[in-house]
């Protein structure tokens, strides 16, 4: 018996375990306010945590061993996990939590770590925690395992669906021009689209028609973001240490260097199963809708992964718990969940919406394409459209909340607060999306067209700033040393020019991460101490990259916009670091350049935006400013 | 007109939110939440189980909720094997009585069925070794050879159909008035118990193994030479039935497509394969190839208490159509499909499939409403004959087969009674 046992043992040995490296992160910031108390993958999405589907799919799938990597909340994902049990109800699959041990700012920082910790043995699925595919693994993985065989150097398979850039689905702005070779499938080329949609030429590489007789240009292609990878893409990565992106630096990484690396990428186009992603609001009702649809069917809200979900699909795509008080004259139309200790008022409709546990649907309220998570309270005769509703949130009597074609994100919490949205006495709503500009780094709310237009500059913005931040933050720790200013300098003058960056730009990018620190004093006036600190060490630096007048402005810009991203907790001083700036002597910023943006600014914010409210600090100061420079104030202040 | 005033009327509740949302700060200040939107995660229903009922249970539910099983025959054996472990390992779970073992095997049931509400041979399942529990208990586990058991194992014997009712076990007309039986079934020790309940559960699973064999053996009884038969769907039991009566008789099969599924097309390519003369329509040509036909025989997922079945989509209008034409329309299905449970609304028991068959996702067309059912309720009053692996018999017979499989305080899994 036991040579027997023996024997078994290898064979199983042998026998390869299939992967996959599940990113519990999106190193995005879409989905904030939300995600600063709550990772993203445990957001709700019908009526469980999207990561329940991403671990679903890869089961179905027959992956035996699944690494969730986690860097923004880990432990939160880890508990979930635990707790819920995820590991008995998947029962095919083992799973590991890897929590992120250094500063993880992207998923190339993310699957660097995730070699170093040598977990990876053979050929894996990669996938972000927020995918929902019904997409069978089996062949793709065959076919990838193919390639293989002919083509040593294949080093990653992606897979795309073929959904019309008109499609819904697509509407978020995604753009991208993918090329493919007709023969074997062989990624060539893959664009994202610049700012504006394409200018009126697309470059196309020589080597496009070098490598095949045939070639395949596609618009149509929807990056699900499932990637089949073979080890030595993480060496890959290894080796490029400034890969940061998985789709905006390492596809581009492998495709412009071919000629160096040798290496090559295949695409997998999906023909009919479906496989989306949640990576902003947009997406997440347009994935909601396909849930609740049954496009992935078999991952639908009935389909209860987690225990103690009863949910049951009646006709037209309603689907129900037990324990739902509905009122006789309350119409749920259609491709609606409503889940169990929910009441739902009298005449009250909800449509293409998901109203989670334990909420209180008032009389005559209308929900079109809401999302309640839970314990949501909406009193009577309110009326919401593309509304996020956190944890708890309250909506108050005849509420109209619509944000148009988007989402508008109500915050989580005891009471309902607007994220960005300052809500003033009797007012708790708007009918305009806040203006893409005044708030790149956390998108309250999407329009289309706006989303569009600014879209890709934004993305570029946040790299720059990003890498910026990392920059200082190091900096700042060994701030002590002599030659800090000086070094640093440099090191940001290198990234401006590899960014492509103008002195303007890297003024606004450096001056948050600079006064960052000064936020976290308890009081008005130790904040006021450190900012005098911090800008009497640093200004030597600013006033390298201040260089014209434009500067200056941007050191006003980039002083409001650390006030707004420090939580606001330098709101209370914006006027005193502007004063400090001023009051040096070695004229780092001039009366011109403050009243030049209190004017702009004036005539752009929205009553009750951050803007005013900057404005009305810095009040005393733009007095003062312009009582000691009467005529500027007459050619300014139009 | 930039910003909307949204609340009109000043009231107390109304009102509440509106003073207090001092500085955005706030926010990121709150007490953290950890997806509390959903159930909590903690509690694990079959925590009671014995560890690898657990796991096997979890197994069965994964490997159905992906539809990597689809066949109901082995849903049915799957379940039995559960079942079985469950009641060999109940000592694991403090299970010394019988009472308790009930209670175990119900919450395993409920939690399962529960899962996979339209999964209706599950329910079965667990219902039968409910039964068989009872009934061993009650003859103190010495009685040999039951009623019930015989039924079983005679199987699709027709021929000794006559002799079953004779033995009929349970609430029988007979019985009918006297007291109901009172078991204290927590007095029972379940020592001497395991080994017959473990052997009727055995007995459950020989009779599953049979039941294609048993329903294909009365084939030759109801197709007759040169008749006309329609079918739709792929059901394995009615796949069999034709190609047994093949054997002996000449005669024509059409088979509707099944549309979107097409699962009807593979049943005419499995057919012809076999022999036999066999036409594919489209769904929409049934009623008009209807008066051709001699006889509609359709499988089931699962038989009701009323007689009426939950069969693939387009069986009701099959059926309906065939009612226009006074066409006789019979059901194959084994036992393990008998549900004590009495379909209630339109929805019950039915599960609507993706509509990616029917609409693709990428032809954009938004706003359409694309309902995929898996599942048709065919009413008992269309149904002419039910072919079981225990013979033929009308719908209006059905309470009869309950009465001698199940035992009335399991109709409900959930409730757990004494």
């Amino acid at each position: 018996m036991a040579p027997k046992g023996g024997k078994k043992d290898d064979d199983l040995a042998q026998q390869e375990v299939l992967q996959a490296v599940v990113l519990a992160d999106s190193f995005a910031s879409h989905f904030r306010p939300m995600t600063f108390q709550m990772p993203k993958v445990l957001m709700p999405l019908g009526s469980v945590p999207m990561i329940e589907y991403t671990l679903e799919f890869l089961a179905a799938g027959g992956v035996q061993e699944i690494y969730i990597f986690c860097c923004a909340h880990a432990d939160e994902v880890e508990r979930y996990i635990v707790e819920s049990d995820m590991e008995r109800r998947l029962a095919t699959v083992s799973l590991h939590v890897l929590k992120s041990q250094g500063e993880c700012m992207s998923a190339g920082d993310a699957l660097r770590e995730v070699e170093a910790r040598g977990v990876i043995k053979s050929d894996f699925v990669l996938v972000p925690g927020d995918v929902i595919a019904n997409l069978s693994l089996a062949p793709l993985i065959a076919a990838h395992k193919a390639r293989r065989e002919v083509d040593r150097d294949a080093v990653l398979t992606t897979v795309m669906a073929r959904v019309p850039a008109s499609h819904r689905a697509r509407r978020g702005g995604e753009e991208k021009l993918v090329a493919l070779s007709g023969e074997t499938g062989r990624l060539l080329m893959y664009d994202e689209a610049v700012k504006e949609g394409w200018a009126t030429k697309v470059r196309l590489p020589m080597a496009l028609l070098q490598e095949t007789d045939r070639f395949e240009l596609h618009r149509d292609l929807y990056d699900t973001h499932i990637d089949v990878c073979t080890p030595e893409l993480l060496v890959l990565l290894q080796d490029n240490f400034d890969w940061q992106d998985l789709r905006r630096d390492l596809l581009p990484g492998v495709l412009g260097q071919f000629e160096m690396l040798g290496k090559t990428i295949y695409t997998h186009v999906l023909s009919t199963e479906y496989a989306a992603r949640v990576h902003d609001p947009h997406t997440y009702d347009v994935v909601s809708r396909d849930l609740l649809q049954r496009w992935a069917f078999p991952l639908v809200p009935d389909a209860n992964l987690l225990p103690g979900c009863s949910y049951r699909c009646t006709a037209h795509c309603v689907y129900q718990e037990a324990g739902v008080s509905l009122a006789r004259s309350a119409a749920i139309v259609r491709d609606s969940a409503i889940g169990e200790g929910t009441t739902i008022g009298e005449r009250t409709v909800v449509e293409g919406s998901v109203v989670g546990r334990d909420c209180v649907v008032g009389v005559g309220v209308t929900l079109s394409g809401c999302y309640l998570w839970g314990g949501v309270i909406v009193e009577d005769g309110a009326t919401l459209t593309g509304c996020i509703c956190g944890e708890g949130v309250r909506i108050g009597l005849l509420a109209k909340c619509s944000a148009g074609t988007g989402l508008t994100l109500l915050g989580p919490g005891g009471h309902g607060r607007l994220w960005k949205v300052v809500p003033t006495a009797a007012s708790l709503g708007f009918d305009r999306p806040v203006a893409q500009g005044q708030c790149d780094d956390e998108l309250s709310e999407e329009e289309d067209e706006e989303l569009e237009e600014t879209n890709l500059e934004d993305v570029e913005n946040e790299q720059f700033a990003t890498a910026v931040r990392e920059l200082i933050r190091d900096a700042l720790r060994s701030a002590d040393k002599d030659d800090a200013v000086e070094n640093l300098a440099l090191e940001l003058n290198g990234l401006k020019f590899g960014a492509d960056r103008t002195f303007a730009d890297s003024v606004r990018a450096i001056v948050p991460p600079l006064l960052a620190e000064a936020a976290s004093a308890p009081t008005k006036k130790a904040k006021v101490a450190n900012l005098k600190r911090a800008l009497e060490k640093w200004a030597p630096l600013l006033k390298k990259f201040v260089q014209s007048k434009a500067d200056q402005r941007a050191l006003v810009e980039g002083v409001a916009a650390a006030c707004e991203q420090a939580n606001e907790g330098l709101l209370e001083v914006f006027d005193h670091a502007l004063k400090l700036l001023y009051d040096r002597e070695d004229d780092l910023l001039d009366e011109q350049a403050i009243l030049k943006w209190a004017a702009a600014v004036e005539e752009e914010a929205e009553e009750g935006s951050l803007e005013e409210r900057l404005l009305q600090q810095a009040d005393g100061l733009l007095k003062w400013l312009r009582e000691s420079d009467d005529e500027e104030e007459d050619d300014d202040d139009e | 007109m930039r910003k909307q005033t949204i609340s009109k009327k000043t009231s107390g509740v109304g009102c509440e939110y509106v003073g207090q949302s001092g500085t955005l700060g706030r926010l990121a200040h709150c007490t953290p939440i950890v997806a509390t939107a959903m159930p909590a995660p903690s509690s694990n229903p079959l925590a009671d189980l014995p560890p690898n009922v657990q796991q096997e249970i979890s197994k069965l539910l994964a490997k159905l909720r992906r539809r990597q099983l689809l066949n109901s025959l082995d849903v049915a054996r799957k379940t039995l094997e559960i079942m079985r472990l469950l009641v060999a390992t109940s000592a694991a779970a403090q299970a010394t009585d019988v009472n308790s073992l009930i209670k175990l095997i119900k919450r395993a049931g409920a939690v399962m069925v529960t899962a996979q509400p339209h999964e209706l041979v599950i329910g079965n399942m667990v219902r039968r070794v409910l039964a068989i529990v009872r009934d061993e208990t009650r003859d103190g586990g010495n009685k040999p050879f039951k009623a019930g058991d015989a039924a079983a194992a005679s199987g699709g014997d027709a021929a000794s159909g006559g002799e079953q009712t004779v033995h009929v076990a349970g609430p029988s007309l007979m019985s009918l008035l006297d007291a109901p039986e009172a078991l204290d079934y927590s007095r029972q020790s379940l020592k001497a118990l395991k080994g017959p309940i473990i052997e009727g559960i055995a007995e459950v699973m020989e009779e599953l193994s049979t039941v294609s064999a048993h329903i294909a053996e009365q084939a030759i009884q109801h197709i007759h030479a040169n008749e006309v038969v329609l079918t739709h769907g792929r059901d394995p039991t009615v796949e069999a039935f034709l190609k047994a009566a093949a054997k002996k008789r000449n005669f024509d099969v059409i088979v509707a497509e099944t549309a979107p599924g097409g699962e009807g097309q593979q049943m005419a390519v499995a057919l012809a394969e076999a022999g036999i003369s066999t036409t594919l329509i489209a769904d929409a040509a049934v009623f008009a190839v209807m008066a051709r036909v001699n006889k509609v025989i359709v499988g089931a997922h699962g038989v009701m208490a009323n007689g009426g079945l939950i069969a693939a989509a387009g069986s009701h209008l099959l059926a309906l159509a065939a009612q226009h034409f006074s066409v006789p329309v019979v059901a194959c299905a084994g036992l393990y499909k008998l549900t004590p449970l009495f379909p209630s609304g339109p929805d019950s028991f039915n599960m609507l499939l993706s509509p990616q068959p029917m609409l693709r996702y990428d032809e954009g067309l938004q706003g359409v409403h694309v309902p995929n059912p898996a599942f048709d309720y065919v009413p008992p009053e269309l149904v002419a004959l039910l072919i079981t692996n225990s013979g033929p018999s009308h719908t209006s017979y059905i309470y009869r087969l309950l009465a001698e499989y199940y035992h009335p305080e399991d109709q409900d899994l959930s409730e757990v009674h004494g």
